[in-house]
């Protein structure tokens, strides 16, 4: 089963447009949404959470119209995004009140556990929380409904390495012990490479890649670096895209045994690509 | 899950209760209502734009959209929980400033009780024009834009009134009074407040579940 389905998504805003023909998230995986900024990923997140209404096309959460007027479906997500909307004076105890009354489904030792887990005081005004401790804080009341749908919107963004460490160690266990879906909008892909287990592309407004399994994604693409004199041959229609400084060319092939074999025995080197290598030879080489 | 609609208006009152610094100008109001018992209806105008307009604003610089879309409710609880809170805070409100009224009143011998009445009737029905008007604009519009809407209302009721002549005013003044001591006048003002809000609430939520808040791409 499918946690998000999209068909025909339209949205235009000003002058940038969102199109997405068909995007289907599979349940119980860690989904990540790769896109620079401004492509399109908050206003996908916003449409999904209904804040944003679709032009045209369909948004079936959880096997129920996000589109419509039922609300109930946000019963079974969370959100987790830059922007948490709390008023920067009420104490995370006063925010847990109002958040709580919401989800039927509210487990408190849970909440209480993440709290102590992140050693949050709970008197503390949101305000006086570092950065960090908000977006921890805002992950333990995401979590504390046990969400069959978490939705994130760059949620690691101005963190620390330890924090982001942390955070995402987190919800790798969650992911394990509770089989949530995670769809998680970044444009940091060091993160997606420790946790997603599927990758889109997105690039102004549109699918640059659609769902592509990570591993099998990066095991298909090989970065390869050699003299200036391979690129000359039929090697150099392989690379998806290549910068060349007249000693040598660095590039990203997705067909790697193919140019291998048109390279004909000169020596070049290769290596795993990381999701970044990948999204950014894909914008460059402007190629789907 | 108890009614989304008391879980909003809840959530409201915790936010204007971590509010109370902020909102400690606003006791100055009910100090120079305390001197001058005559301006009841202002106090609770002020009251009002004190918390209710107060708390909007903070919400929208606080962006607080991103947590409402989260939420499981629709944009028509959302907004009729807002109207909920105003009208919870000004029927607080008129017994509030009564007291302070009739406590300042005893105290200064300045309050007359025959305007007991006309006074809680006008300072209700006040209010509801007051939230009727300014509830939806500063929901649909945001804080900044309601503000020179507001300016507008203002500007055109003294223009109004600046085209009617001191003596003509003046010759109002007993019909007024007149009014003030009317029982059945005064008594329709209470649901014809009521009926203006409801008007109010029904015409905005059309505009607000359409309305789509945009900060990022």
């Amino acid at each position: 089963m499918n946690a998000i389905e999209i068909r025909n998504l339209e949205k235009k805003l000003g002058s940038f447009r969102l199109s997405l023909p068909r995007l289907d998230i599979p349940e119980g995986f860690v989904t990540g949404f790769i896109g620079e900024n401004g492509a399109g990923k908050t206003t996908t997140i916003r449409l999904l959470l209904n804040g944003l209404f679709p032009d045209a096309g369909e948004i079936l959460i959880l096997g129920k119209d996000a589109t419509g007027k039922d609300p109930s479906f946000k019963k079974s997500i969370s959100y987790v995004g830059d922007t948490a909307g709390f008023l920067p004076m009420v104490t995370l105890e006063q925010i847990k009140s109002m958040t709580r009354p919401f989800y039927p489904q509210w487990d408190e030792a849970e909440f209480q556990k993440l709290r102590n887990r992140f050693d949050l005081d709970m008197k503390k005004q949101f305000k006086k929380l570092s950065r960090g401790q908000q977006k921890q804080f805002i992950l333990a009341l995401a979590l504390a409904h046990h969400p069959r749908l978490l939705l994130m919107d760059e949620p690691t963004a101005n963190l620390d390495p330890l924090i982001r460490q942390d955070f995402l160690g987190l919800l790798q266990d969650y992911i394990t012990r509770e089989g949530m879906t995670v769809f998680l909008s970044s444009h940091i892909t060091s993160d997606l490479d420790k946790v997603a287990d599927y990758i889109v592309f997105l690039h102004k407004g549109r699918l640059l890649m659609e769902l592509t399994a990570k591993d099998e994604l990066i095991d298909r693409h090989r970065i390869v670096k050699g003299d200036s004199e391979l690129l000359s041959g039929a090697a150099r229609e392989q690379l998806l895209n290549f910068s060349d400084n007249g000693f040598g060319f660095s590039g990203l092939t997705r067909d790697f045994e193919r140019f291998q074999a048109l390279a004909d025995g000169r020596p070049f080197a290769y290596d795993l690509p990381t999701l970044e290598d990948i999204f950014i030879n894909y914008v460059k080489g402007g190629k789907q | 899950m108890k009614s989304p609609l008391f879980a909003l208006v809840k959530s409201d009152f915790i936010k204007l209760y971590s509010l109370r610094r902020t909102l400690l100008i606003f006791l100055l109001v009910l100090f120079i209502l305390f001197l001058s018992p005559q301006m009841f209806s202002a106090g609770v105008v002020m009251l009002l734009y004190g918390s209710v307009f107060t708390l909007l604003a903070y919400d929208q610089s606080a962006a607080a959209y991103h947590w409402y879309d989260s939420l499981p409710v629709t944009r028509r609880q959302i907004f009729f929980g807002k109207y909920l809170f105003g009208i919870l805070i000004l029927l607080f409100s008129c017994p509030l400033m009564l007291a302070i009224c009739l406590v300042a009143g005893k105290t200064l011998g300045k309050f007359d009780p025959s305007f007991l009445l006309a006074n809680l009737s006008l300072g209700w029905f006040l209010g509801c024009f007051f939230l009727s008007l300014m509830l939806p604009l500063t929901l649909i519009l945001g804080s900044v834009k309601a503000r020179y809407f507001n300016m507008i209302i203002y500007i055109a009721l003294f223009a109004g009134l600046s085209s009617v002549s001191g003596a003509d005013l003046i010759g109002l003044l007993p019909v007024i009074g007149s009014l003030s001591q009317n029982l059945f006048l005064l008594c329709l003002l209470v649901p014809a407040g009521l009926i203006l809000v409801l008007l109010s609430c029904f015409i905005g939520s059309a505009i607000y579940c359409r309305k789509e808040f945009i900060d990022a791409i």
